[in-house]
């Protein structure tokens, strides 16, 4: 009995909800607000810090430009400083990779590009048995510059419990995910974390008098092209003037060529490609890629809406 | 040629480093002609670099041309992205140093661009570096002269 009781031990955690813009404008602070509640059922802790992490991409360097704070009912507030890396979780890896292992990125898309940014109580605690606490976490964070869309997502844990499973994986940490999250008047094309990039587009910046990679990734998502071999580019640009220059037909020209890894990629120079005539200009371009006879066609995110690219530079 | 004019001009060559007492160094060259640079002919791409990445097969650049005329005329043909879009003529600051190429487009105003004149394999190219679209992408085009 005595044995059962000390393995029953757990610090429960729970995160009721979190407050957060649904925007925000590139290169601005704002502040998102973690409901947390504290009940420990069955067992004290000593020595114990409180950990919460969110997502963000890595352009934002979050873990320097970020302030967490904390206020609770019977202990007082304080603030929240990152785990350092060298600190393991239960899993054997860092906090930031244990919690990529164990959640992923939340459905977001080119996951290598986001990061969980964790951090834990300045100071550590103890919290006996029967303790019920309210502890609201504010995070102050600044936007990066790009213009960009990612699901948010959230953690809350304890230093002693770690992503233990003992308890099931309800009882020790929590995880909370949300719909994309978009930062609006920033530079360059939208970075979009929330749907599968099926294609890219290199460089980011460009003029029509550049040359531009318009490369598709088979791996990303199945789509209907994900079997086909011959892959070709179906576009339209459009004139500074109001022309529409159309060039979709599956011919030698609109071939996408063998690219890195799985990719395939076509390489054009946009005037050369719709004939632009001297004096026009391109400001952006429409596509989608088809198969030979033209009758698939892959849109943005895999739906029938076009890929667009927009001409300009810095 | 004598042996004494041998020497004399082997004298010439040699180049002369003095290692300062500050710590410095200086170096003093003999200067030797250069032979007059003819780039009049075709050329083709034969590598294509963009922003530092080789592009090369992932287009098809085989076909663009360039015809340098010994009349200081230039013409282009299967245009790609390139210092100038239009035929026009060209001149050089100094023949003997010609690492600084002036394109006059028919009706445009002059575009200057310094290049690159090495030799790879025993043949003359020409690197030409330009920004034909905005200024932050960066291409490295290196012309081969096409055998006639």
């Amino acid at each position: 009995m005595l044995l059962l009781a000390v393995l029953a031990i757990a610090g429960c955690v729970f995160l009721d909800g979190v407050d957060q813009p649904a925007s925000v404008k590139a290169g601005e602070d704002f502040t998102i607000v973690m409901h947390n509640r504290l009940d420990v059922a069955d067992g004290g802790r000593s020595n114990e810090r409180l950990i919460i992490a969110f997502l963000a991409p890595k352009s934002w360097a979050a873990a320097a430009h970020t302030s967490v704070t904390f206020t609770t009912t019977t202990y007082g507030n304080g603030k929240m400083v990152p785990v350092p890396a060298t600190v393991l979780a239960n899993t054997g890896l860092n906090w930031p990779a244990a919690l990529k292992t164990r959640f992923g990125m939340g459905g977001n898309y080119m996951v290598d590009d986001l990061e969980w940014v964790v951090f834990w109580t300045e100071q550590t605690y103890n919290v006996p048995q029967g303790v019920k606490d309210k502890i609201d976490v504010t995070i102050v964070t600044t936007a990066g510059p790009e213009n960009t869309q990612f699901k948010t997502g959230y953690f809350l844990g304890t230093s002693s419990e770690g992503l233990s499973d003992l308890f099931g994986t309800n009882n020790v940490y929590k995880s909370l995910f949300k719909d994309c999250f978009q930062v609006t008047d920033g530079e360059g094309d939208l970075i979009d974390f929330c749907n599968p990039q099926i294609a890219a587009v290199t460089p980011g910046q460009a003029t029509d008098n550049d040359m531009l990679t318009i490369s598709f990734d088979p791996d990303v998502v199945s789509t209907a092209l994900s079997t086909v071999g011959s892959i070709y580019l179906c576009a339209k640009a459009y004139t500074s003037d109001g022309q529409v220059l159309d060039a979709c037909a599956s011919t030698a020209a609109t071939q996408l060529l063998a690219y890195t890894g799985n990719k395939s990629a076509i390489t054009l120079w946009p005037r050369g490609f719709f004939h632009v005539a001297d004096g026009q200009t391109l400001t952006k371009i429409e596509y989608y890629f088809t198969d030979a006879t033209g009758s698939i066609k892959v849109g943005y995110g895999n739906t029938a809406s076009p890929f667009v690219y927009t001409f300009k530079c810095q | 040629m004598t042996t004494k004019n041998l020497f004399h001009r082997a004298g010439h060559l040699c180049i002369v480093l003095l290692l300062m007492l500050a710590g410095s160094c200086k170096q003093s060259e003999v200067v030797v002609a250069e032979a007059q640079k003819d780039i009049s002919g075709d050329w083709r791409i034969s590598k294509a670099v963009r922003n530092g990445i080789d592009i090369t097969t992932l287009a098809d650049f085989s076909q663009f041309r360039i015809h340098f005329t010994a009349d200081n005329k230039y013409s282009l043909e299967n245009p790609l992205p390139f210092v100038v879009s239009k035929d026009g003529s060209y001149s050089l600051d100094d023949p003997a140093y010609p690492f600084r190429l002036t394109f006059t487009p028919t009706g445009d105003s002059a575009v200057s661009t310094t290049f690159n004149y090495p030799v790879v394999n025993g043949a003359r190219t020409i690197v030409f570096s330009f920004s034909p679209g905005c200024s932050s992408n960066t291409y490295l085009y290196t012309l081969q002269r096409v055998q006639p």
